[in-house]
């Protein structure tokens, strides 16, 4: 896949694990990984990223006597994630177009 | 690998980037292993399912990179003044240098001091203890044997204290020094 690409899905992935509550980085690559191979380093830059564009927001939680910081997603990020799922409609079209979905259709 | 030996490569690694920077992204990988490790997953095996610390490190530079986080180099301005300042601040830097180790130097001599004490304490109470055997009479020889006592005790008391401060100071020697070295690294990446 595409680099650009690649980074682009995968950002939004890692907003969606935190859609539903905050989350921290350990428990962002075991959601993720049912559906994708993502590393603590692949996520690490991603989240840095996120944070930086104001999609997320970072706290810390003491647990088990250290700290564990936890991601929340903020507007920002919620909207990145409806943009995308709009914008993908038409990757999709464009990906019926590429593989002549619609020529078989006319046959 | 340890947790400990790999969180220390990776701050090798990470040299090029500042160093809050570079304390985040250690922190984040701390936090990580420690949470594989509180789901089951032995030290070892938390470690090895990581990415190596090179490919790990590879990666956070070229984000830092990215996002204008590697640590300042210096200028030709800056360098320049640095060269024609070496008549000014290396006789301070010097200074200063011999100060804080005078000073360190002073403490040890003062603990060495009370050990040398201590020591002496015993070994003349001791001596003054068999004098008790060529005194003429048995009043001084029980003054030897009393004075003696005095002395080989408060030496042995002395001992126990100055065996503590040889310990704390050997013990905070490296935390100073690792303190010393962490301010330069503050003041130049400020």
């Amino acid at each position: 896949m595409d680099i650009q690409l690649k980074r682009g899905v995968l950002e939004i992935c890692v907003l969606s694990a935190m859609q539903n509550e905050d989350a921290y980085g350990y428990k962002i690559i075991k959601d993720l990984s049912p559906f994708m191979d993502v590393s603590e380093s692949t996520l690490y830059p991603i989240l840095k990223r996120l944070e930086q564009s104001g999609c997320v927001t970072e706290y810390s939680v003491e647990h088990n006597g250290r700290l564990r910081k936890y991601y929340r997603i903020t507007e920002t990020g919620l909207d990145r994630i409806s943009e995308f799922l709009n914008d993908w409609d038409s990757v999709m079209r464009a990906y019926h177009f590429i593989k002549g979905d619609g020529n078989n259709d006319k046959n | 690998m340890t947790k400990i030996e790999y969180l220390k490569e990776l701050k090798r690694a990470l040299k090029p980037i500042t160093r809050v920077e570079r304390e985040k992204s250690l922190a984040y990988f701390s936090e990580v292993i420690d949470d594989r490790m509180e789901d089951s997953i032995p030290e070892e095996t938390a470690v090895a399912e990581l990415e190596s610390v090179s490919a790990a490190a590879e990666r956070i530079i070229a984000e830092a990179k990215a996002q204008g986080q590697l640590k300042p180099k210096l200028s030709v301005w800056e360098i320049i003044l640095i060269v024609l300042g070496f008549p000014l601040w290396f006789p301070l830097l010097l200074t200063v240098a011999i100060v804080v180790f005078t000073m360190y130097g002073l403490v040890w001599i003062l603990i060495g001091s009370l050990f040398i004490t201590s020591i002496s304490l015993v070994i003349g109470g001791v001596a003054v203890i068999f004098g008790m055997f060529f005194a003429a009479g048995l009043a001084p020889a029980f003054a030897c044997l009393g004075a003696g006592l005095v002395c080989a005790g408060l030496g042995v008391a002395l001992f126990v204290p100055a065996l503590f401060f040889v310990r704390a100071f050997a013990k905070a020697t490296p935390v100073m020094w690792n303190k010393l070295i962490n301010r330069e690294e503050v003041k130049n990446n400020g």
